[in-house]
């Protein structure tokens, strides 16, 4: 058994156990929280908890401290065990928190706590699975990883919860306090979360590709004469900088207006320069550079309105859960579960989605924003491969050629084996007809000397063919 | 009302509780097998490979089927695991099944296109297996795009498939009804051909695939937490996963072509379509037809695949709706007790 798998069965061991006593503690504290006995059962838990919790953390490091030559596992341990260690700190505050504190009026406090430790739960917890390399198989590291994500939606949507709770509760309040009680900055946090791969969400991954490209073109602008080369690209990153957008309340007019001012801008600064640059790979990568630009202002602003029409759906569609919920409360005098509440808001937030998802003004958005982000990435490459001429390397288009001129090629060779198999079965079917004549004619000649009975088993067998055989024979025949 | 601390303290529990039980799971889930019923290549050019599935006792049909799946995802989810495998349960049934895997296209493929996909990749493994069968005729069963394609063929060369059956295709894309078909007219093809460099990454598809159902990630977030501790269901669940990460790139001049030709321009229904040297006219498909349709399919919505059932030169032509989603056709339970036996069925009677 090799050690990282020795360090793996130590690590789920101890995590069971770790779990088991969070678990064990949680369920004492619940019972004590019922029966309102937990100030003075608190401190015996506190340090039945810490003994538990410090013998597990000893007889993992005393295990994988045998283990032979695995910095990797040290470095992982070691961050691990002092997440653990923090984790339980907060744990063992909060329980005290909790049970100094389990009155309503402190409830906002204790939930800001709770919050804060199953954050620090969820983020340490299936770190060495994330941080190592050995975890067998992609899938099961992906599929790990969803569980990870997915539960810390959970858990999030759990932190909003809260306070719907509350807002539940009391029969004063209006949908506008809805907007006031619950983190909507959190919420839009979830929401970036859920549709990170379909909205962009993220631009910073983008804007950082674009300030190293610019970087990288600093050495192909250097030979551009009268222009500081090295002002170009970092007026162009300034300009990028200008353009990105900080928050959700800037205005898609006032985007909009700054994208055309900044490149109208930009152009009429540099329109002299282009007349005085003589056409040259400096000059074209220029123009790129600009194009690049040009577009990837667009691209901020049309993900900027994509992200609006995302999370204005999203609000909406929880505020109509909340409403829901309250009738539900109302009518019905019914409890709600989070659960209950997840499931809804899930339901929910999908039909509204798909909704927006359905309407043209959706659709003709993402188109551009396709459109744009791979117009950028065309240019890019070009740039790319300017950038990169001087140095031995076959730059993509090349490939691209060649593979076209084989492709070609393919084609031409497929075209001759068929025309050379198609000569080939007409020659043997010539061959064959011209055989079958010849073997007619000796037929005829022979015929008085061979038995009807013989004659018919050999016209029988001869009947026998391929398909191709037998459609060539038609053709033959009715050419 | 419960205590909101409570609930906290126990939603807390419940869920790091599963999570372990899921790390453990997951480490022993070392191995996902799919696709494993037994079968042989026995023809292959350039990246195109044809298996025959292996039978225990000589085919009681005559003809053998064909199945051509989507270029889009792999072909083992139809054998996604022994008892949910409409190819399994096809072959207990008596059929002689072959199927063409298209692979993985590199960027040395950008430039195949429907052509060469109809014209010759599924022309030669049709004409291999009449030729090493000795027969004129096999039967063909199309899935999804790959069902497009079965069809374009099939218009192509009557002479050559005695049955057709398509499941899950489109055929009629004026519907918008599905995202895709909506989505897909605001799309610049060109600029998404050249951008990514004439090979379309399968993630980019995936990512619109799973914008038709915006919260299935986090749904099945949840299920799987709640199924963590069953490990059958998580093995069930792990290759659903595998089949769905599992996403060959397209060549990009066959992106290009059945985005804007079927798609945007709805060619097919039209009879506008021209594949190599061929006009696709659907009335020349003259063999007798099975269309099969999923009643709650969101990627390929029924109004979408219906239509060839009145568009086709056929007499002997039959609509079977199959109650369930787009995969559900081939992984339900239902799947496995009905449709695999009505198609064997179906092509027996007229073998």
């Amino acid at each position: 058994m090799d050690s990282t798998k020795n360090f793996f069965d130590a690590w789920v061991n101890t995590q069971n156990k770790i779990v088991d006593n969070l678990v064990d503690t949680s369920k004492k504290l619940k019972e004590n929280l019922s029966n309102n006995e937990v100030v003075g059962k608190a401190v015996e838990m506190y340090y039945q908890w810490l003994e538990k919790q410090k013998g597990t953390l000893q007889e993992i490091a005393q295990h994988l401290s045998q283990q032979p030559n695995n910095t990797q596992i040290s470095s992982v341990l070691s961050n691990w065990l002092e997440a653990q260690t923090q984790f339980g700190q907060q744990w063992l505050q909060s329980i005290q928190q909790i049970a100094g504190n389990n009155t309503p009026q402190n409830f906002s406090k204790m939930q800001e706590t709770w919050n804060a430790i199953t954050n620090q739960f969820m983020n340490q917890f299936g770190k060495p699975i994330q941080d190592l390399s050995y975890t067998p198989g992609n899938l099961t590291k992906d599929v790990f990883q969803t569980m990870i994500d997915g539960s810390r939606t959970y858990m999030k949507m759990f932190e909003l919860w809260q306070p719907i709770y509350k807002f539940l509760q009391s029969n004063t309040l209006g949908m506008e306090s809805l907007g006031k009680m619950v983190d909507m900055g959190k919420y839009q946090e979830i929401l970036a979360g859920l549709f990170q791969n379909t909205v962009p969400f993220a631009q910073g991954n983008l804007s950082e590709q674009m300030q190293k490209m610019m970087a990288m073109m600093q050495g192909g602008l250097s030979n551009l004469g009268n222009i500081n080369p090295t002002q170009i690209p970092q007026q162009i990153a300034k300009m990028m900088d200008y353009l990105r957008p900080s928050s959700l309340n800037t205005g898609m007019e006032m985007l909009n207006n700054l994208g055309g001012q900044a490149t109208e801008r930009f152009n009429k600064m540099f329109a002299p320069y282009y007349t005085m640059i003589p056409a040259s790979k400096e000059k074209e990568m220029l123009q790129l550079a600009i194009q690049v630009y040009e577009h990837y202002s667009k691209y901020t602003i049309k993900a900027v309105e994509m992200q609006n029409i995302v999370i204005t759906t999203g609000q909406k569609s929880m505020e109509n859960v909340v409403k829901n919920l309250i009738i539900k409360v109302r009518e019905k005098a019914q409890n709600i579960t989070f659960d209950e509440f997840y499931n809804t808001w899930i339901d929910s937030i999908e039909r509204d989605m798909i909704a927006l998802f359905a309407s043209t003004i959706y659709s003709k958005l993402q188109g551009e924003l396709i459109n744009i982000s791979l117009a950028m990435k065309t240019k890019t490459d070009k740039l790319m491969e300017l950038v990169l001429s001087p140095l031995p390397i076959v730059p993509r288009s090349e490939v691209d050629e060649i593979n076209a001129t084989i492709y070609e090629l393919k084609k031409k060779v497929r075209e001759l084996e068929d025309k050379l198999e198609e000569k080939e079965n007409t020659t043997i079917q010539t061959t064959q007809v011209n055989t079958t004549n010849n073997t007619a004619n000796t037929q005829a000649e022979t015929e008085t000397q061979t038995p009807p009975a013989v004659r018919a088993i050999k016209n029988g067998k001869q009947e026998v063919a391929s398909p191709k055989t037998r459609k060539t024979n038609s053709k033959t025949n009715n050419k | 009302m419960q205590n909101p601390m409570l609930e906290m303290i126990e939603a807390m529990q419940k869920m790091t509780q599963r999570l372990n039980k899921g790390q453990e799971v997951l480490q022993k889930s070392n191995q996902i097998d799919i696709g494993t019923a037994e079968k042989e290549e026995v023809w292959k050019m350039d990246k195109m490979r044809l298996f025959r599935y292996k039978r225990n006792e000589e085919s009681p049909y005559k003809t053998p089927i064909l199945i051509s799946y989507a270029l889009i995802n792999r072909y083992y989810m139809m054998d996604l695991q022994p008892d949910r495998s409409l190819i399994r349960k096809l072959i207990d049934l008596g059929a002689d099944v072959y199927i063409l895997d298209t692979g993985y296209p590199t960027r040395n493929e950008r430039f195949l296109s429907l052509d060469d996909y109809v014209n010759v990749y599924i022309n030669k493994a049709v004409d291999f297996i009449r030729k090493s069968r000795n027969i004129d005729k096999i039967n063909l069963m199309g899935i999804c795009q790959g069902g497009t394609l079965s069809v374009i063929y099939s218009a192509i060369y009557p002479e050559k498939i005695k049955n057709l059956v398509t499941l899950v295709t489109p055929i009629d894309f004026s519907n918008k009804d599905g995202l895709l078909f909506k989505w897909a007219e605001d799309l610049d093809v060109d600029a998404i051909v050249e951008g990514f460099g004439g090979l379309i990454p399968g993630t980019f598809l995936d990512a619109g695939f799973q914008m038709l159902k915006p919260m299935l990630k986090p749904r099945k977030q949840k299920n799987l937490i709640d199924m963590l501790d069953d490990e059958a269901k998580m093995m069930n669940f792990l290759r659903m996963e595998k089949w769905i990460n599992d996403l060959p790139d397209q060549a990009g001049e066959a992106y290009r072509q059945f985005i804007k030709d079927l798609y945007q321009q709805n060619k097919l229904v039209k009879g506008e379509l021209v594949i190599g040297n061929h006009r696709i006219d659907l009335k020349k498909i003259n063999m007798p037809l099975l269309t099969i349709y999923a009643s709650e399919d969101h990627l390929v919505p029924p109004p979408t695949t219906r239509p060839l059932n009145d568009l086709v030169g056929s007499t002997d032509k039959e609509l079977y709706e199959f109650p369930g989603g787009h995969i559900g056709v081939f992984t339900g339970a239902r799947s496995q007790k009905e449709l695999s036996p009505t198609i064997a069925q179906w092509l027996k009677d007229r073998d």
